[in-house]
């Protein structure tokens, strides 16, 4: 039989791991209710400084695009942290894969939902 | 939470040295002492007579769940029947349109509530125990309560269609048709009250699953070990525990609504009924994936023994579960594309709805690869023939899906039934398929016969025929235009060819169905460890030699298939050479194991058979229940036996340092009890935290969401409450939290005076800061009838009332545990979660007065 425990392994907390596996969706999620949010209150408050436009399009979709960029940065920094704390803490690359793999989806679901600000109308 | 040792009591030793870890003499060669094998059987013994409706072990509660679960799903689909009956031709009055109403109104109810999510988790705690190597589930008497509340309020709720009170409003429940102004009538109220308890049960279940699959697993079963099955279901249980909470605060507004007259969906007053829709989907789309993602789970397993190859692409199936059930969580608005909402808002969501298509895929193209790479196939068994049943309709159902995921094709198929179709070849060839290959797959484990081959081959090729002879032609039904919901329909029209032929469909369905039940009957012997055995060759855990204590001995874990790379595992686990063999101090019990790498941590005594959790589930579905029917003496004493009864349950729950330290194999001596936050007792109240979390989270959101929309029922800053109230009401939140804190202190110290004074006086600062709010909307001139806002502020105030009452119990509780000398430093964990619950409370508290005196104000 294996030896137990065969690594050099320092026990983690599990509510930090759980939160390195999960960080890519989570930013997503995060993502997703905010540009859902900035462009219904656009929307529902048309005379609000969020509906106003600058360079062709209402402020509430630039803070979207900025949003998308903050959220892809993101994901990279938590990537490359994981990559630190396996590292580090002798934790199984299984960590840093299921890190990695999450950005990476998240990161394509992110571009993908920003798409349709270059296509459709913000209130249309 | 932690996943450092946990806290062990004072009065235990320290917990073993890693370096005892490191190298564990296992499996032990020496012969078990007699009688240890005797012991562990008594100990496990279930009860019989009357008592056997205390029994609390997974093994029979997981029987009895999926029992009842298929109970249902037979009922919903005689229902179904019936519906089909009324549509195989044109003009027909066989059926009335109010009993048709109820029909469809039901059988999307049961099917989604009582069929679908318990069945899941009804596999759930039959088999997880085993596949992780635990004896039990962390808490059995709550995996009691869940059940028993689940069965007697389904049952119930389900016979309501015999006296004409059924539900009549469409399974999602869409107000202003389910309002009072609509339907005076008390059916809505049994689906608000009725389900709205059956979703805490589904809850409570989730729960408990994930701080099993968390704390209970194997020694060894590092995260990347653990069962794909094992995996979805820690999925499925941060999804219920997320997603649930939305419909629990929907039904509650609908109900405040129609019992109360407050007008959270009222236009005329500011309310707006798109609200329920976003509440109701926010938790309804996700749970399509509560339902699929276990069951595509329970195919990650059946493929790999039907092949005699290990999953393919196991880490990307991984990733695509945890990918699918964030995704799932935007695709709410999907359901809402003919509602108005902002066109590019609609683009998020449809976007979405295609992104979720990419790890669905991963995880069919990680099945086909397994399927290809196959060493043994052919013949092709009964499970296998459904999981193949299961790709050619689920697929289909996905392809549709990306269909309606576009919104100009949508607006053309909303509401048909093309819509019938697409749910239909999702929810049944994604759930309602693998689970019959699970049945045909996991019934040698516990059955002392397999189910029939041949008979599974009729059951498998009836109802995968009557499935496409019924739907398929629904899409072509619903491109010619027939609504969803509509009791009859004209000749002239041209639907009555392809609806007969549906209704052939079903009842070839219905007969595989018949097949299945034949085949029950004919094989299906349940009993505990009397199983056929490995008749797969599988290489998972739960294939181990059992009994109704689980297994014999808990084995250390090397790979994702110990059966096939650990030779002789099945008989040294069945001759108690690995981890705890015995039943240490004459008690049931289990390993707990750290969450990420396995490391043995402590024993957990196990509670065993007790009339608690029934009585308390009996209560709980009583008050719900009579409620509905306005029966209020009645369901009052319903609610105080619930109440009683869970206070009995809980009075022995802390066993706390009574036992002293147990060898459990390999040299190690672990504690039989741990407090603190490494606790398993901890790590439930965190998931109850975060359903807490939920539920005001959803309530924030209707706020928040009415204002945005009405914000002319909404005061001017002038006009609102003026802030003193307010700043007392925090004041004197923040003040009970201090004093919680010096109770932990003054327990430390054992001033047990100290900590009953300082509690009693915490709970009135609690309730009085309620109150303090309460009375100041009210003594302003506010009341919840006025408008929207109003409603929303009592809401928001309401739900703070009722999280002090609660933790208020909960200190009173610890109070009389104190005066009983049932609480000290080293038996706390009745403190510790009602400390966790207090900081809740209070932190709910000082948000909600933030939302309801500061937002305003800096909105403007």
């Amino acid at each position: 039989m294996k030896a137990m425990n065969t690594t050099n392994t320092t026990k983690t907390a599990f509510g930090t791991d759980l939160l390195f596996l999960i960080a890519g969706p989570s930013i997503w999620m995060l993502h997703f209710l905010a540009i859902y949010v900035v462009n219904a209150l656009g929307c529902a408050r048309p005379h609000a400084a969020l509906a106003q436009s600058a360079f062709g399009l209402p402020l509430s979709s630039w803070l979207i695009l900025a949003g998308t960029a903050l959220a892809l940065a993101a994901m990279a920094i938590v990537t490359a942290r994981q990559a630190g704390r396996v590292r580090k803490f002798g934790l199984d690359t299984f960590h840093l894969w299921l890190t990695g793999a999450l950005c990476l989806l998240s990161a394509l679901a992110v571009i993908w939902q920003t798409v349709p600000v270059f296509l459709v109308a913000a209130c249309g | 939470m932690s996943d450092e040792a946990p806290h062990p009591a004072t009065a235990t030793p320290p917990l073993p040295q890693q370096g005892a870890l490191l190298s564990p003499k296992l499996p032990n060669p020496t012969p078990r002492p007699d009688g240890e094998f005797d012991e562990l059987e008594r100990v496990w013994k279930a009860p019989t007579g009357w008592r056997a409706l205390t029994v609390v072990n997974n093994t029979s509660i997981g029987l009895l769940y999926i029992g009842t679960a298929f109970l249902f799903f037979l009922l919903a689909g005689v229902l179904a029947l019936l519906m089909r009956t009324q549509l195989a031709a044109p003009d027909s009055h066989l059926i009335g349109h109010a009993l048709y109403n109820q029909l469809f109104t039901m059988h999307g109810t049961v099917m989604m509530f009582l069929f679908a999510v318990p069945a899941v988790e009804a596999v759930a705690v039959l088999l997880l125990p085993n596949m992780l190597g635990a004896r039990d589930l962390p808490f059995p008497r709550l995996s009691a309560y869940a059940y028993w509340a689940y069965a007697v309020g389904g049952l119930v709720f389900f016979c309501s269609i015999f006296v004409g009170l059924a539900p009549d409003g469409g399974w999602f429940m869409y107000p202003p048709l389910t309002s009072s102004q609509f339907s005076p009538a008390m059916n809505a109220d049994l689906w608000l009250l009725g389900i709205g308890f059956i979703e805490i049960s589904a809850i409570a279940g989730a729960i408990e699953l994930a701080v099993g699959i968390l704390r209970t697993r194997a020694p060894g079963m590092t995260l990347d070990k653990m069962p794909i099955f094992a995996w979805v279901m820690l999925v499925f249980c941060g999804m219920v525990i997320i997603a649930f909470p939305a419909v629990i605060v929907a039904t509650a507004l609908l109900e405040l609504e129609r019992a109360f007259d407050m007008p959270f969906f009222i236009t005329q007053r500011g309310g707006d009924p798109l609200l329920w829709q976003h509440l109701f989907w926010f938790f309804g789309h996700p749970e399509v994936y509560i339902i699929f993602l276990p069951a595509a789970g329970m195919v990650s397993m059946i493929i790999p023994a039907m092949t005699g190859v290990p999953l393919v692409g196991y880490r990307l199936v991984v990733m695509a579960v945890v990918g699918t059930a964030f995704l799932s969580f935007g695709l709410w608005v999907h359901h809402m594309f003919a509602t108005g909402i902002p066109a590019l808002s609609l683009s998020f969501a449809s976007a979405a709805s295609m992104a979720v298509s990419v790890p669905t895929a991963i995880q069919v193209f990680a099945w086909i690869a397994t399927i290809a790479a196959a060493v043994r196939l052919r013949p092709l068994k009964s499970p296998m023939l459904f999981i193949l049943g299961f790709f050619f309709v689920f697929v289909l159902g996905g392809l549709t899906g990306v269909m309606v995921a576009v919104i100009p094709f949508d607006l053309q198929a909303h509401d048909t039934y093309f819509i019938v179709a697409h749910l239909h070849y999702v929810l049944f060839g994604g759930m309602v398929f693998p689970l019959f290959a699970a049945f045909y797959y996991w019934a040698p484990l516990i059955s002392r016969r397999a189910l029939s081959e041949q008979l599974g081959r009729w059951a498998f090729w009836l109802m995968f025929v009557g499935f496409n002879v019924t739907f398929f032609p629904m899409h072509f039904t619903g491109l010619a235009g027939m609504p969803r919901r509509v009791y009859t329909y004209a000749e002239s029209q041209g639907w009555g060819l392809l609806n007969m032929v549906s209704t052939v469909g079903s009842y070839l369905i219905a007969a595989g169905v018949l097949v299945f039940l034949w085949d029950l009957a004919r094989n299906f012997r349940p009993g505990s460890g009397q199983g056929v055995g490995n008749v797969w060759n599988a290489g998972t855990l739960e294939w181990l030699p059992n009994g109704r204590y689980g297994l014999r001995s808990i084995p250390f874990v090397s790979s994702r298939e110990p059966l096939w790379d650990q030779p002789g595992l099945a008989r040294d686990v069945a001759e108690g050479r690995y981890f705890l063999p015995n039943a240490p101090a004459g008690l049931r019990s289990t390993l707990v194991t750290s969450a990420t790498q396995a490391q043995p941590d402590y024993v957990l005594p196990l509670p065993g058979p007790g009339w608690s959790p029934l009585l308390a589930a009996l209560g709980t579905a009583g008050f719900f229940l009579l409620l509905t029917f306005k029966m209020h003496a009645l369901a009052g004493a319903c609610g105080v036996l619930a109440v009683v009864s869970m206070w009995r349950w809980l009075w022995d729950a802390d066993t706390g340092p009574d036992h002293p330290p147990v060898d459990i194999g390999a040299g190690l001596r672990l504690p039989m009890a741990c407090s603190g936050m490494g606790s398993h007792y901890a790590w439930a109240m965190v998931l109850l935290v975060i359903v807490c979390t939920s539920i005001f989270g959803s309530l924030c959101f209707a706020y928040l969401f009415l204002w945005t929309t009405s914000p002319e029922v909404w005061p001017s800053a002038a006009d609102l409450a003026a802030p003193g109230g307010a700043a007392l009401s925090g004041c004197l939140l923040l003040a009970a939290s201090v004093l919680i804190a010096c109770c932990g202190y003054w327990l430390r110290q054992g001033r047990q005076g100290r900590v009953r004074a300082g509690m009693l006086v915490g709970i009135g600062l609690l309730l009085a800061a309620s109150a303090v709010e309460l009375h100041g909307h009210w003594t302003q001139g506010l009341r919840p009838q006025a408008s929207a806002y109003a409603a929303a502020v009592y809401a928001v105030a309401g739900l703070q009332a009722v999280f002090a009452l609660l933790t208020g119990t909960m200190g009173v509780f610890t109070v009389a545990r104190s005066v009983a000398g049932r609480l000290s430093h080293t038996r706390r964990a009745c403190y510790d979660t009602t400390m966790m619950m207090w900081h809740y409370t209070v932190a709910q508290g000082l948000l909600g007065l933030g939302l309801v005196h500061a937002f305003p104000r800096l909105a403007g």
